[in-house]
């Protein structure tokens, strides 16, 4: 047991994970100009192993990814305060480093799992309580009812898969036939027989993924429906590029169902009053961009007016909101959705190690001071 | 060392040979507002509530909306547009619809007028054409006449329904100063 | 005796360096007072000749331009023709077209050179603009050389238009004259304005003042659009930036405020005028009478007129040629007259870190904005805290080490500052999400402070390779302290890149709402950080000795470079607001030439001069 301990807080180790790390992250900045960012932190830095993919669809592992490396480091770190660094006065400053090291690399693979980001979009007037997240759409069954109240059974991103099956009891079985990661939407001019829905008038083919831009892609999926006896009802298509319901007639019911951006509600309501565009004088360069809201938040009795701006976001009950970007003659404003709980892991691992580091230093320094003089 | 590169390389390995097998997911409903769909434009002074299955299209130059709608295999357009103007010809707007579907001309034509909550207004249909037919509501407000139009199959087209208005922008208020 | 002549020498040198500054050019026109008043442009104030400079720099990308008749005009000569005699410059050679199918499609195979006048191209304007418009459709990063090349002489046909419509239109007799006149037909006319339909009801004279009337008003009206200088400061809020008006517009609300024009508007007439007439003694009279802090405020004019002198003296460029005196006599110094060549490269590398510094300082003050905004200053500031460093170091082990590797760095880094000064206002305005004078002072400064480590290490290591192979001077005493010194620095500017990169952690966090985001930039500074652990881990873990610790720092120099260029350059990310293609080459150049010197620096000990005569078999450091 020691034995190993002491392999895994070799000095070695150390310089293996360091390696790697540096590594992929070159890679990674280089990558990203083809990849765009957000496939390449799926792909090399919150994933075990880089796989490489032939045309042909072979899936070949070519180099560990982020994760492994920052296990290795981590489990380094770890075994390193346990069998080398003695517990002195004098190592304060290394013991502090590593300490804040291991929170560091703990909280950044905890926000890549446990953060959420979406984006509440709002038009100067209009009030939302929930953002949306283009990247995972989730497929909504829809049942109205009177009093402009409705049942909805919301399958969320991660269930979408070819071949998945899906279950409303009592009213309907949902198959997966086919699924895209980016489709073109086009008219067809002869009615589509094997779809119902927009599918018989729309034509949904499957194109590359974008990775330029996260949110730029447009999800389809052909789903067969049948009914709980068994009986096949027909086959949909469902895609984010028409924002449309269709719907399925069961049991003289209409059930409405629609592929749409996820959503994620939230218990107060945010009202956007006015967004303003500044620009430096005599020029159209954008010198800030604000947006003023208002929460309404029944259950706390809060109502109140908060200006985000650039630099300035509004943290409210867990989620972080942030000027993102804006539209439609400045009629519309886009604020990204930050809901990440360990934000303060960063913060307070940055500071043990910058006050290890401090330390270090100063004890590094006496000694320089001595060798000199 | 080589247990730990092999445990990792085994798990990394995983999913490429085993897939798991399709079983029966739901998920627990929930209660919601049905949100109705509702045409912000800044050029209609009242709210338009389109249904939620009409799949929008972008609009050419002389449209302010425009929409996709069908039935089964028919199919069929509506869109909204505008003239600034208090009085205006029924008859030749008719003779121009009219030539749309290649009908001859009319010498007069009486449309039916209507009362809606924000007014009076008249709706024409022309379904001379054996397939496709036009059914317009004309609507006067304040300064404006605007025009509900639906264009398409016969069939789909009689059937349609107008969207509903409503009279006052409740959902915009006034930009606090 | 000895520092009298070096005293001596460092005066001589200091004079032959100001004879090679940029000079205002020598006319009776006192240019230098009218190039300080200050007029707004890209956002912000600035002094006359700034402006003009700046935009004869993009038009031309040189500081002067040569006429028909060949003279050598100065940015504001130039200016001044355009206005009163466009004819000459019209005919003027300032386009710097030299993309071969650019100058194929403005049709000019029988013109020598790469100059063209607007004359040259003014018949295929309409196709440029419809090309470029063309090639803007592609994206930024994917254009190819002709798109870009047609892009930029669309923007510099921009702003010469632009240029030619800030002040004033072409006079009908005189500005003057016709200023007054504007100003006394406004009463005359606007009575029968409103019963312009009816236009026989006017008499002849009536007719007549009307036309006049509409040709001066179009004549101020054109500008309106197309004006990139603002010079008229509001009458009541000079400070207030966003009330700056552009000269056209504002003759013509003369007609709904009724109030005389602004006195600077009479005073540039004048000038005009006076130019027009090369009547110099007039136009410095007008000059001397402009009351400048009323008009101005004295805020706004101190700052115009401390930078205009500041890019006169352009003390960067001093320090820049003083720095290079300064490291080649220290180099003859260790080759002969040690004492005093040290003597004067004492007093020369003292001046120019001198102007170094109160260059820092006065771009401070003029431009309100921490020492590092963009990649210009921050070629600046990384050159002058990595001198800091050293300056300690060679208070500790007074070897001249410290000097030699601070002229070095001063010189490399000014010039590389210099070189980006000409692609546009180094004191530009800030990007809305980096405008922001905390996260400015804090996090970028102590992240190009880590740079100044990461280089400082690296080319003492330079300095130990090549000392080491090429010299017999690496002694064992000496290795030992240049080894300290790189360790030193190596850990200091750990420290320092650490900091930096979470305090931008923390700043992402506050502006973009995420800590981390694997964006180009914040990796750039991570690799920073892991190469110098790897360094440190390695030596610790004895893994390499000084000599590999020595190699390892110069790969620091190629890390610090990729973080600092080279990941703007790769045109993605959040953070290339400061993107650039013309500097790619030189980085390539820089970092092979790093690879070399890592190379060679990999020799085995018996290549090693200083090794082989002292002790072959000494191993104990190496």
């Amino acid at each position: 047991m020691k034995k190993i301990l002491i392999e895994l807080s070799s000095l070695k180790l150390a310089l293996i994970g360091l390696l790697g790390l540096f590594i992929i992250v070159l890679w990674g900045t280089f990558v990203q100009i083809d990849l765009g960012i957000f496939y390449t932190q799926k792909k090399y830095f919150q994933s075990l192993v880089i796989f490489h993919t032939f045309s042909n669809g072979i899936k070949i592992p070519i180099f560990f990814g982020g994760v492994v490396w920052g296990a290795l480091l981590t489990i380094g770190l770890m075994t390193t305060l346990i069998t080398r660094i003695k517990w002195k006065l004098k190592n304060a400053g290394l013991i502090l480093i590593h300490l804040g090291l291991i929170a560091l690399l703990l909280g950044s693979f905890l926000t890549g799992k446990l953060a959420q980001e979406s984006q509440l979009i709002l038009r100067e007037g209009e009030t939302k309580n929930y953002s949306i997240n283009r990247n995972q759409p989730e497929l909504l069954i829809r049942l109205p009812q009177e009093n402009n109240l409705a049942t909805e059974w919301v399958f969320p991103y991660h269930l979408l898969k070819p071949g998945a099956h899906l279950q409303i009891p009592g009213y309907l079985d949902i198959h997966i036939k086919s699924f895209y990661l980016n489709s073109a939407i086009k008219r067809s001019i002869i009615p589509n027989s094997q779809l119902n829905g927009f599918g018989k008038h729309f034509n949904v083919i499957p194109i590359p993924l974008n990775n330029k831009t996260e949110g730029n892609n447009t999800i389809s999926m052909i789903i067969s429906i049948y009914s709980t006896n068994n009986t096949l009802l027909g086959n949909w298509v469902v895609t984010q590029g028409i924002d449309a319901d269709q719907i399925v007639s069961v049991q003289e019911k209409s059930i409405y169902i629609k592929l749409r951006d996820q959503r994620i509600y939230t218990p107060y309501t945010i009202t956007l009053q006015d967004f303003s565009h500044d620009v430096y004088p005599g020029t159209t360069v954008p010198k800030n961009f604000s947006s003023l809201v208002t929460i309404d938040h029944p259950k706390t009795n809060e109502n109140r007016d908060v200006l985000i701006y650039m630099n300035h976001p509004l943290r409210y009950a867990g989620n972080t909101y942030f000027q993102a970007s804006f539209g439609e003659k400045n009629q519309l404003s886009v604020l990204q959705v930050v809901e990440n709980p360990v934000w303060l892991f960063p913060y307070f691992s940055s500071l043990i190690i910058a006050l290890g580091l401090f330390l270090q230093f100063l004890i590094s320094f006496s000694r320089f001071k001595g060798k000199t003089s | 060392m080589r247990l730990i590169t092999l445990l990792i390389l085994a798990y990394c390995l995983n999913p490429v040979f085993i897939q798991s097998s399709p079983r029966p997911i739901t998920v627990a409903p929930q209660k919601r507002d049905l949100t109705p769909i509702i045409v912000h434009s800044d050029q209609l002074p009242f709210i338009v509530t389109i249904s939620s299955t009409w799949i929008k299209l972008t609009p050419n130059s002389m449209q302010l909306d425009r929409y996709f709608l069908y039935r089964n295999t028919l199919t069929a357009e509506f869109s909204i547009s505008q003239l600034e103007t208090t009085q205006i010809d029924i008859l030749a707007n008719v003779n121009r619809w009219r030539n749309q579907l290649k009908l001859a001309a009319l010498v007069n034509y009486t449309p039916k007028p209507i009362i809606t909550p924000l007014g009076k207004a008249y709706d024409i249909i022309i379904s001379d054409h054996p397939t496709t037919a036009i059914k317009v509501r004309i609507f006067p407000f304040k300064t404006h006449h605007y025009f509900f139009k639906f264009h398409g199959d016969k069939d789909l087209v009689k059937l349609a329904k107008y969207p509903t208005l409503s009279p006052e922008k409740s959902m915009i208020p006034e930009k606090k100063q | 005796m000895i520092k009298r002549y070096a005293m001596l020498v460092f005066i001589l040198i200091l004079i032959i360096c100001l004879t090679r500054l940029p000079k205002l050019p020598t006319t009776p026109f006192n240019l230098k007072q009218l190039g300080a008043l200050p007029v707004l442009h890209d956002g912000r104030i600035k002094p006359l000749n700034s402006a003009v400079t700046s935009i004869m720099m993009i038009i031309s990308e040189k500081q002067y331009v040569k006429t028909p008749s060949g003279n050598k005009q100065l940015p504001l000569e130039w200016f001044l023709t355009l206005l009163t005699d466009p004819e000459t410059a019209h005919n003027t050679p300032i386009f710097l077209i030299d993309h071969p199918q650019v100058k194929a499609l403005i049709n000019h195979p029988q013109k020598k050179g790469k100059y063209f006048s607007i004359n040259d191209i003014h018949n295929r304007i309409a196709t440029i603009f419809s090309q470029a418009d063309y090639a803007t459709e592609t994206d930024a990063h994917k254009r190819n050389s002709f798109q870009r090349d047609i892009i930029q002489l669309q923007n510099k046909l921009n702003l010469y238009l632009g240029l030619q419509a800030s002040l004033l239109p072409p006079p009908q007799t005189s500005y003057t004259e016709d200023l007054k006149r504007f100003t006394h037909l406004i009463p005359t006319v606007l009575p029968f304005l409103s019963e312009i339909d009816n236009a026989t009801s006017l008499s002849t004279t009536q007719n007549q003042q009307l036309l006049q009337f509409i040709q001066l008003f179009q004549g101020y009206k054109s500008s309106e659009d197309r004006a990139i200088i603002r010079f008229i400061p509001s009458l009541d809020f000079p400070n207030d930036t966003t009330k700056w008006e552009i000269t056209g517009p504002h003759i013509l609300s003369q007609i709904k405020t009724k109030m005389p024009p602004h006195p600077l508007i009479i005073s540039f007439c004048q000038l005009l005028d006076a130019y027009r007439t090369q009547d110099y003694n007039q136009f410095n009279q007008i000059l001397t009478n402009i009351n400048t802090l009323s008009i101005y405020g004295s805020s706004i004019f101190r700052k115009s007129i401390t930078e205009h002198y500041f890019i006169l003296a352009n003390p960067f460029f001093l320090a820049l040629l003083l720095y290079l005196v300064a490291m080649m006599l220290l180099f003859c110094s260790y080759i002969r007259f040690p004492i005093f060549l040290q003597q004067i490269t004492a007093y020369c590398f003292k001046a120019a870190f001198f102007l170094h510094t109160i260059g820092i300082i006065l771009r401070f003050y003029i431009s309100g904005r921490p020492p590092v905004t963009n990649l210009y200053s921050s070629a600046v500031f990384v050159g002058w805290f990595a001198i800091v460093l050293a300056l300690f170091l060679e208070k500790r082990f007074k070897n001249t080490i410290g000097i030699l590797v601070s002229t070095l760095i001063g010189f490399s880094t000014l010039i590389i500052a210099h070189h980006l000064s000409f692609q546009g206002d180094t004191m530009a305005m800030m990007q809305a999400v980096l405008d922001s004078n905390f996260w400015l002072s804090t996090h970028v400064i102590t992240v190009t402070m880590g740079y100044s480590g990461t280089f400082l290490a690296g080319f003492l290591a330079i300095i130990f390779i090549i000392l080491g192979l090429y010299t017999k001077r690496l002694t064992p005493i000496l290795s030992k302290q240049l080894y300290t010194m790189v360790f030193g620095v190596a850990c200091f500017s750990l420290l320092f890149s650490f900091i930096g990169t979470v305090l931008g952690g923390i700043w992402a966090d506050q502006s973009w709402g995420r800590f981390w985001g694997w964006d180009p930039k914040e990796n750039g500074a991570l690799l920073i950080i892991i190469w110098l652990a790897i360094m440190l881990h390695a030596r610790i873990g004895g893994f390499i000795q000084a000599k590999g610790f020595m190699v390892m720092a110069v790969f620091g120099n190629i890390v610090t470079s990729f973080s600092w260029f080279g990941v703007n350059m790769l045109g993605i990310g959040l953070h290339s607001y400061g993107f650039m293609d013309s500097a790619v080459m030189w980085l390539v150049l820089f970092m092979l030439s790093q690879c070399l010197i890592m190379a060679i620096g990999m020799l085995p000990n018996t290549y090693w001069r200083s090794l082989k005569e002292t002790d072959p078999n000494n191993k104990s450091l190496l």
